[in-house]
């Protein structure tokens, strides 16, 4: 990978951490859109695509509500996708995909920690106050660091998959067993259980069981009768 | 006023904490107004700042509804107690309403029509253009409407989101997404992720259909209590079909 790609890949994850929570929230932090855009600068939006849908999935049913402790799959999922594509085949989807579940984890961690900081930064400001600029300030240094974190947990997982052996990467891809269509099953059954938890979030209702089964079969008629299937 | 005002509403979690949670992204956020209301004297606007620093939490979609109408109090010279006896209401229903419609309903609904969508053909491109825009028309509207009806309605604001019945939307549009979760499980079992190659076969595919279709129910009758253990089966089920390759296969 060139040294642009590299730099707009660092700058994606910290747009990433920042979209996350801090500073707009317009869900540019999704791995569905991160997995895109690094599949894009990488030349394979498709692999991006699928990859960060599946990621999508297994992280859709946590909810951040009430600050909860969270994965970060966003950022988490440019070195996943940058795993797939440089280790190739179906032995690097999984690759991919298992660096994307791990990191996502990491920068779940990292966001406490910054939760943590930001709790001694904004130490005294209740009740006293301070001036508008001290303020400014002390947000504007919460957001920095909040981009900075992103943009270092990417780096160091595209490091880290960049700096793995040549010819560990070619025994992965030749000790992988599986076909791409099997690889895709096997992640997808990982992605399953959270992805099924999601309906639970969706609707509490009962009758969602009935919506699922149609939704089920409306699926399947369409994958069969689709052109090219 | 209320462009400012909406831009700032932007970055309300940038100092998030676990102390005073949306806090004081909640005082940067009304500067303009504290500056224009209560700049009368340096003391009053850092004892405002003070005031609304402290803790507060929403979703920050909704939030805008809480620092319009904070906003339209403190230029009404409403009473400070009544001020912070407000902030004490909103925050749950703000919260929870915020919750139930944009994360558990909305956000799933659009990732899983974006992802249905390219299953059936859609570019990977368009497919996140089209998760992006229709995701981000809520989000746009929530913010926008939130400071409007804020800044008009000051502390009756409440009542035009209780006109509004979210709770009632927000299972409208979960409903429509348990709909499209089946339809994207119904594609990926019909067709396998790349449309060219079948899933539903025999043999090592169908084993992990077969799994991923018992998962799946798991998952519909556990709820949010199945996430935690899935990042160790999945390291699991990956390192062992890779040492399964190179033991047995090769």
């Amino acid at each position: 990978m060139e040294p642009v790609g590299w730099l707009l890949l660092v700058l994606l994850g910290a747009w990433a951490a920042l979209d996350g929570v801090s500073a707009g929230q317009f869900m540019i932090s999704r791995p569905l859109v991160t997995g895109t855009v690094t599949g894009l600068v990488l030349g394979d939006p498709t692999t991006g695509f699928l990859l960060g849908l599946t990621l999508d999935l297994f992280h859709l049913g946590v909810v951040p509500a009430g600050g909860v402790r969270l994965p970060e799959p966003g950022p988490a999922a440019i070195p996943a996708v940058y795993a797939a594509i440089l280790v190739g085949s179906e032995g690097g989807l999984a690759v991919g995909f298992s660096v994307g579940v791990v990191l996502a984890l990491v920068g779940g961690a990292a966001v406490i920690l910054q939760r943590r900081w930001q709790g001694r930064l904004v130490e005294g400001l209740e009740g006293a106050g301070t001036d508008p600029g001290d303020l400014t300030r002390r947000l504007l240094l919460a957001l920095g660091l909040d981009g900075v974190r992103g943009a270092v947990l990417v780096a160091v997982g595209l490091g880290v998959v960049w700096a793995v052996p040549a010819g560990w990467r070619a025994a992965w891809v030749a000790g992988w067993p599986l076909a791409e269509a099997t690889t895709w099953a096997l992640l997808l059954a990982c992605a399953a259980l959270p992805a099924g938890a999601v309906a639970g979030n969706l609707t509490p209702e009962r009758g969602r069981v009935l919506l699922l089964v149609g939704g089920l079969v409306v699926g399947m008629a369409l994958g069969f009768w689709m052109p090219g299937s | 006023m209320k462009w400012r005002l909406l831009v700032r509403l932007f970055f309300i979690q940038a100092l998030w904490n676990y102390r005073t949670l949306l806090g004081s992204g909640l005082a940067w956020a009304l500067l303009p107004a504290l500056r224009r209301f209560r700049a009368t004297e340096e003391d009053e606007l850092r004892n405002a700042i003070g005031r609304h620093a402290e803790h507060f939490n929403a979703h920050p979609y909704l939030a805008g509804f809480a620092v319009g109408a904070l906003a339209g109090m403190e230029r009404d010279e409403v009473d400070q107690e009544v001020i912070r006896r407000f902030r004490e209401v909103v925050r749950g229903p703000l919260g929870s309403l915020g919750d139930r419609l944009v994360w558990s309903a909305w956000l799933p609904t659009c990732v899983l029509l974006s992802g249905g969508l390219v299953l059936l053909g859609l570019p990977p491109l368009w497919g996140v253009a089209v998760f992006l825009v229709i995701f981000n028309l809520l989000h746009l509207a929530l913010r926008w409407w939130g400071i409007t009806a804020g800044l008009a309605l000051g502390k009756g604001v409440g009542e035009a989101l209780g006109r509004a019945r979210l709770p009632i939307w927000a299972e409208r549009v979960g409903r429509a997404g348990v709909l499209l979760l089946g339809l994207v499980a119904g594609l990926v079992l019909a067709t396998g992720v790349r449309p060219s190659e079948p899933a539903l076969h025999v043999g090592p595919t169908g084993l992990f259909v077969a799994a991923g279709l018992l998962l799946f129910i798991a998952g519909v009758r556990r709820e949010q209590r199945a996430w935690w253990w899935t990042p160790a089966l999945t390291l699991g089920a990956v390192t062992g079909v890779f040492l399964w390759g190179i033991l047995w296969v090769a």
